[in-house]
């Protein structure tokens, strides 16, 4: 009796074990599909899309997507741009509007979950459209206050035209003065 | 003024010239070594950094800012007392005016070194004109302050003119030396209309321009604090205040001057207790104008009391600076003004006394205005704590040295008084009546 009891129990155990194992085993490698295109509005840049499915060609739904761009800022590194929610195709949509015209790589990640592996794509695509340059907000008085900066300067300017002339024309006075009474004139 | 009355000035005028007692040997020994520890400690500064000082995260001006206003300030009040005098022609300003314009320039010197100083690193002073922005006022703190120099080195020799040729002549055999000098100087000086007229017209140039320029040097500073966000800095008058400030404290200092130098190169006889009544009288009336100023802008931020205000009102009028506050309010304000102005004997030593506490009183006004609005919060965990160390004091001794020792070396070579302005302000008397003695004197005790 004994003896079965211990034989049921072994049995559980292994078939638990081997259970857990077959669980583990079913974790699925993901892939992502990433591309870019052009938004539907100029002024919104880029949609950058991806596409996650598992190997067996099911979609992840509910899928963290987070976005960066690869840069050199003080060395290569990524800057993040953002992140999206995959829908039960699989599918996310991010809208990008890129700073710089010109090449921009893209990294899009998936951080993995339950029975779903980790995953990344990159591409490259050339941005045509960026986002126009800072112009910082008109302050109010600035039109007024240049006006005072050049008149504070041309201020300056005249009195050190008056300092100058003060120094100037009394040198060229005395001396004139001095040579007009002649060598031996007296003093004061 | 008689041929002998004039002599006796001349002679009085160019006596320190050239001369060198004991005592001129010890007083600049002893000047010179608070001098020389001062550029010690800063050499020691520049060494091991701004870290040597109490200067710190929130407190980060400390007694270099106050001393450039401070001396700054001073120099102002040599330069206005000068400018003021020259212009209301009055006519016992003769003897008054060489060491008001030379007392301005010896401050001036000192006070526009101590940015410098306060940079810890001095090559970084070009970065203000090589990287002007021209919105900041320091750039046009820089501006100010070197028009201000230039001018006042210019209204200081434009006068010396005239008196360079008249120490040549008086001097004799004594200016073996410095004849080359004050010959190339005096521009062959001969006292002809033709040179008067140039003269004059120069120095009323630099009269009228001087006054402008002090009081622009003086507002550019309070600028740089009244458009900083600090409790207590952001008040509309700060600019008349500092102008105010600035006038009375160098109106106390040139007193002082006139009195050290009266009784060191025995200048009794022209400088007398009238000319002492009458700078009290001046600066009695700029006192009274700044407690005024001083008074409304209290009230005004006590009324208010904006968060960032209350902090720094409390700390002054009862917290930690209340012993300063009111020692420079009564000790340094109201009681050297009824000092000063009161009927009485010694008029000489209370218009000495009363300047002694003024310009003391001045310092600690100016240590109320930089310290307590840095240190006080503008947030709630925004404490400061300013202690000035060895290096910071060292250098304040040393500088506050280097004025008397600048002018005792000045008026080694240049006239202590103006012979000309005496002669110019004898010629002008609209009424000349026979008397006892010329308009430059006069009468009362010391």
């Amino acid at each position: 009796m004994i003896r079965r009891v211990a034989l049921s129990i072994s049995i559980s155990v292994i078939a638990m074990l081997l259970l857990s194992t077959a669980a583990v085993a079913v974790t699925q490698k993901a892939t992502i599909q990433l591309s870019v295109v052009a938004a539907e509005k100029l002024e919104q840049g880029y949609a950058v899309t991806v596409r996650v499915r598992t190997d067996d060609g099911k979609p992840v739904n509910d899928a963290t997507i987070r976005f960066y761009e690869s840069v050199d800022l003080f060395g290569a590194r990524e800057m993040s741009l953002g992140s999206a929610t995959t829908d039960g195709q699989g599918q996310a949509t991010f809208l990008y509007l890129p700073a710089q015209l010109g090449s921009h790589q893209i990294v899009a990640r998936f951080a993995g979950r339950d029975q779903v592996a980790a995953a990344e794509a990159e591409t490259t695509f050339e941005a045509s459209v960026a986002a126009p340059s800072y112009q910082p907000e008109t302050v109010a008085l600035s039109g007024f206050t240049q006006v005072v900066t050049v008149a504070v300067g041309i201020v300056v300017l005249t009195v050190w035209a008056l300092i100058a002339f003060a120094l100037i024309s009394t040198a060229r006075g005395v001396r004139r003065g001095a040579r007009d009474l002649g060598p031996k004139g007296d003093l004061a | 003024m008689d041929r002998l009355a004039r002599a006796r000035y001349v002679e009085r005028a160019v006596w320190p010239i050239g001369r060198g007692d004991r005592n001129f040997w010890i007083s600049v020994a002893i000047l010179s070594l608070a001098v020389l520890a001062g550029v010690y400690a800063w050499i020691y500064q520049l060494r091991n950094g701004l870290g040597v000082t109490g200067l710190n995260q929130k407190v980060s001006w400390g007694f270099y800012i106050i001393n450039c206003v401070f001396f700054i300030g001073i120099s102002y009040g040599g330069a206005m007392t000068s400018a003021i005098l020259r212009l209301t022609n009055a006519k016992w300003r003769a003897p008054l005016t060489r060491i008001a314009e030379a007392t301005a320039v010896a401050a001036l010197v000192v006070g526009a070194v101590y940015p410098i100083i306060d940079l810890g690193r001095p090559d970084r002073f070009l970065t203000i004109p090589l990287y002007a922005q021209v919105g900041s006022p320091i750039v046009w703190d820089l501006v100010a302050i070197s028009t201000y120099i230039v001018a006042s080195f210019v209204f200081l020799y434009l006068p010396l003119i005239p008196d360079f040729a008249v120490a040549l002549a008086a001097l004799g055999d004594r200016s073996r030396f410095l004849g080359p000098l004050y010959r190339s100087l005096s521009l062959g000086w001969r006292g002809t209309p033709a040179q008067e007229k140039a003269l004059r017209r120069g120095v009323g140039i630099m009269a009228i321009l001087i006054i402008p320029l002090a009081v622009s040097v003086h507002s550019v500073l309070a600028l740089l604090f009244a458009v900083t966000a600090r409790g207590g800095w952001h008040s509309t008058i700060f600019a008349p205040l500092f102008v105010l400030a600035a006038m009375l404290s160098g109106v106390a200092a040139v007193i002082l001057v006139v009195g050290a130098l009266r009784r060191v190169y025995g200048l009794q006889e022209f400088i007398a207790a009238k000319h002492f009544r009458y700078l009290s009288y001046l600066l009695v009336a700029l006192g009274v104008g700044y407690l005024y100023f001083m008074v409304s802008e209290y009230v005004t931020e006590g009324y208010l009391l904006e968060s960032t205000t209350t902090p720094v009102l409390e700390a002054i009028f009862t917290g930690a600076y209340a012993p300063a506050f009111w020692a420079f309010s009564v000790g340094g304000l109201i009681f050297p003004l009824i000092l000063a102005v009161a009927p009485g004997r010694f008029p000489i030593g209370r218009a000495c006394i009363a300047s002694v506490l003024v310009v003391a009183g001045m310092w600690l006004k100016r240590f109320l205005i930089v310290v307590p609005g840095m240190a006080e919060p503008i947030m709630p965990w925004d404490w400061g704590r300013y202690s000035p160390t060895w290096v910071e004091i060292t250098i304040t001794i040393g500088s506050a040295a280097a004025i008397p020792l600048i002018l005792i070396i000045f008026f080694r070579f240049f006239p202590v008084m103006s012979v000309h302005e005496m002669d110019e302000v004898e010629s002008a008397e609209p009424n000349p009546q026979p008397r006892l003695q010329p308009a430059y004197v006069g009468g009362g005790d010391d």
